[in-house]
């Protein structure tokens, strides 16, 4: 394994993950999710623990870099496809989980959610395969 | 290694992660939660939705099981080995998603969730190894 390039993969993806959870889940669909509501409400935090945050985003983009090394994908076309597979796969599993124990989500805002972090992944993916070839030549 | 064999790890490690996760959560898990019911009063289902959580643990299933067809991980060592690290990731990521952004569950729930998580994660692997078909006693006995 590529420890230059795992590392690499890790900030681009993490750094990735956060910037449009940002902008999907803090502007693009913040009125989508407030007029889809769950049975409970008041849960949200006002402001987000954003060191919790952070390490979350940073978490999901070693998953993914760790991934793409141990798959050895190389080509944009393969780190995206994977990405959306990965990342699909991965949502669905956790909101099912959610809707299934808690309160706090609709079935809509389940659905857009799968749909907005599958994109996420995708362009995540992306960015990860960029940063790591961009890395192995300067390696080399 | 096929789109069958695909399927059949995918069904047999959401099957474990099922039943180890009513095991983990039904009698370790919960009494971390039932500790800090003040967080969460009123956002806990009282029951379970059956058939969501059926089906997310076979998501859960299929994820490993696409990793370990592509990745060839074809041995109960590394199928344990990297269950396990795939357990942490998936359970770090979603619980500090959680928990930075909804007051639902308490810090001690984070870590102790992500850890179930991470034995059964490592126990699912080695299932799917098993029953998928790509297990390869030999590899497993040279090494």
């Amino acid at each position: 394994m590529n420890f230059t390039k795992l590392i690499t993969g890790t900030i681009a993806g993490g750094i990735t993950y956060f910037l449009l959870g940002w902008l999907f889940y803090g502007k693009l669909l913040v009125d989508f999710f407030n007029n889809h509501p769950g049975l409970t409400k008041g849960y949200n935090r006002p402001e987000p623990l954003w060191l919790f945050l952070v390490g979350a985003n940073l978490v999901a983009g070693l998953l993914l870099a760790y991934i793409f090394s141990r798959l050895n994908v190389k080509s944009l076309n393969d780190a995206i496809v994977t990405a959306t597979i990965i990342g699909a796969l991965m949502i669905i599993s956790f909101d099912a989980m959610m809707y299934a124990t808690t309160t706090l989500t609709s079935g809509k805002a389940l659905l857009a959610d799968v749909a907005a972090f599958t994109v996420m992944s995708a362009v995540a993916g992306m960015v990860i395969s960029f940063a790591g070839n961009l890395a192995g030549k300067k390696a080399s | 290694m096929t789109f069958k064999n695909f399927l059949i790890g995918g069904i047999a490690g959401g099957l474990v992660f099922f039943f180890l996760g009513w095991v983990a959560y039904a009698l370790v898990v919960n009494k971390v939660i039932e500790e800090t019911a003040h967080l969460h009063e009123g956002g806990i289902r009282n029951y379970s939705l059956f058939y969501f959580v059926l089906g997310g643990k076979f998501f859960t299933g299929l994820f490993m099981s696409f990793f370990f067809m592509r990745a060839k991980v074809n041995t109960i060592e590394s199928g344990a080995l990297i269950g396990a690290i795939f357990g942490f990731f998936m359970a770090a990521a979603n619980n500090l998603i959680i928990y930075s952004t909804i007051s639902l569950y308490s810090f001690k729930f984070v870590w102790v969730d992500t850890v179930a998580f991470m034995v059964i994660s490592c126990i699912a692997g080695i299932a799917i190894v098993l029953v998928s078909g790509i297990y390869d006693r030999s590899v497993s006995d040279n090494s």
